[in-house]
């Protein structure tokens, strides 16, 4: 029980703590100068280790106080011990000097303390950055970097969501995949189910007169109107029958193909609702009788059904 | 661009296979339109490339995909749909397919647009030849 290792004792966390309270601060403003350069995600990211940082010195200077004390009540203990009162009155002096200097040292880093929630507490206000302080720092350009990744995402998400109509509504990131991915489906299809029903028209010209007029129809669909009536163009042929050859047949089929996966698709479902240029019953009587269309495939009951179905549209 | 890219193919397609069955006319048109857009997008996208080289390899890579197809039936997670649906999407992260995505809709839904204007033209030609005899 040397008063003396004692003393060095308590003032090695004095000498100690100052120093790594320095090397603290400049680090965080170091930390600050850097985050200003790198930017937001960087300033949360970085406040966020830094309060994780500050967690730790506040329970190592919390520790180191007890010790203080702890040290403290060991001097004026062992001072108690004494049998010399002059050297003991000296050594309390020295130990309440002491313990002043520990409640002092106790008043700063609460001081201190209290300065760095100032600026650490703004950033917590945001949930995630609990998670990223827990984290601690070894994730830390690992975290930065799946930040980024996440924001962009989310943003690239947002803006499929204003292109593919009827998805703004749609909450939930899977929600809004699917419809990413069913609206997908039916342009593909849609473009397959055109070329098809490109390749009969061709096949009809061809059969009327020879050659495809390529040089005319650069120019002409340069000029026209890009047409966005998607579903309305099917119903709009029926009403225009011309006779019953095969051709115009199979054209009629495709286009029910066409239409069958258009309805099949909710997003254009709901754009042919919206085109009210027929009456909504109507599109519903024929989505009805092309959904048993579906079922049925062989061909002898699609011509029935599709007799039906021009029933109900004439 | 795309329509320039798309008419050319289409006439390219009249010229050299005039007389071949139905389906591989109306695949041949199919292929026509992925590629004219392909031609149209930026060659910095990856769909873009995808597209082209699958077009140069199409009759060397028949086999191989075919033995990719087997693969493929494994999984089905809307993630990997997407990779699936989006061309070249086996190989980019969940990021960057997002943004091919973006980008492959606009133009698939530009090229619908090409090919409905394209037949209306074609349709109103016809009707009017019918009307002529």
């Amino acid at each position: 029980m040397d008063p003396s290792s004692l003393i060095s004792h308590s003032t090695l966390p004095e000498i100690w703590h100052f120093p790594m309270a320095r090397g603290i601060r400049e680090t965080a403003s170091g930390m600050g100068h850097r985050d200003v350069s790198a930017g937001e995600s960087t300033v949360t990211e970085q406040s966020g280790s830094l309060w994780s940082r500050k967690k730790r010195r506040d329970s190592g200077l919390s520790s180191a106080a007890a010790s203080e004390d702890e040290s403290s009540k060991f001097l004026s203990n062992s001072s108690g011990g004494n049998d010399l009162d002059d050297s003991e009155a000296l050594r309390l002096k020295e130990g309440k000097s002491r313990g002043e200097n520990g409640e002092w040292k106790a008043d700063v880093e609460a001081s201190s303390t209290g300065k760095k929630p100032d600026q650490t507490l703004e950033p917590p206000k945001q949930d995630y950055i609990h998670v990223r302080a827990r984290r601690g720092q070894a994730t830390d350009s690992h975290s930065l970097a799946e930040r980024a990744r996440r924001e962009k995402i989310s943003e690239r998400m947002k803006i499929l969501q204003d292109l593919v109509p009827g998805c703004n509504k749609v909450i939930g990131k899977a929600a809004v995949l699917d419809e990413i991915i069913n609206y997908i489906q039916a342009l593909q299809r849609q473009v397959e189910l055109l070329s098809m029903k490109l390749e009969a028209v061709n096949s009809r010209i061809n059969a009327g007169m020879e050659g495809f007029p390529p040089k005319d129809f650069g120019a002409q669909t340069y000029h026209a109107p890009s047409s966005l009536r998607f579903p309305s163009q099917p119903t709009r042929e029926y009403e225009h029958e011309q006779g019953s050859t095969t051709e115009w047949l199979h054209m009629q089929l495709l286009n029910l193909s066409e239409f069958i996966a258009l309805l099949a698709s909710p997003c254009f479902f709901c754009s042919k609702t919206s085109n009210k240029e027929k009456g909504i019953d109507h599109n519903l009587a024929i989505y009805e009788s092309f959904y048993e269309l579906r079922i049925f495939r062989s061909n002898s009951r699609l011509l029935i059904k599709y007799n039906k179905i021009l029933l109900i549209i004439n | 661009m795309q329509t320039y890219h798309f008419l050319r193919s289409l006439a390219h397609i009249n010229l050299t296979t005039p007389s071949s069955p139905l389906h591989r006319r109306s695949r041949a048109i199919r292929r026509a339109a992925y590629v004219s857009m392909a031609r149209a997008a930026s060659p910095r996208r990856m769909w873009t490339r995808a597209i082209l080289s699958r077009l140069q390899l199409h009759r060397r890579a028949r086999l191989l995909r075919r033995q990719r197809s087997y693969k493929k039936k494994a999984i089905s997670t809307p993630h990997d749909k997407l990779r699936r649906l989006v061309p070249g999407g086996e190989e980019m992260d969940f990021c960057r397919l997002l943004e091919e995505t973006v980008d492959y809709a606009e133009f698939l839904s530009k090229q619908v647009r090409i090919m409905e204007s394209v037949v209306d033209f074609m349709e109103a030609e016809c009707k009017k030849k019918e009307e002529k005899v």
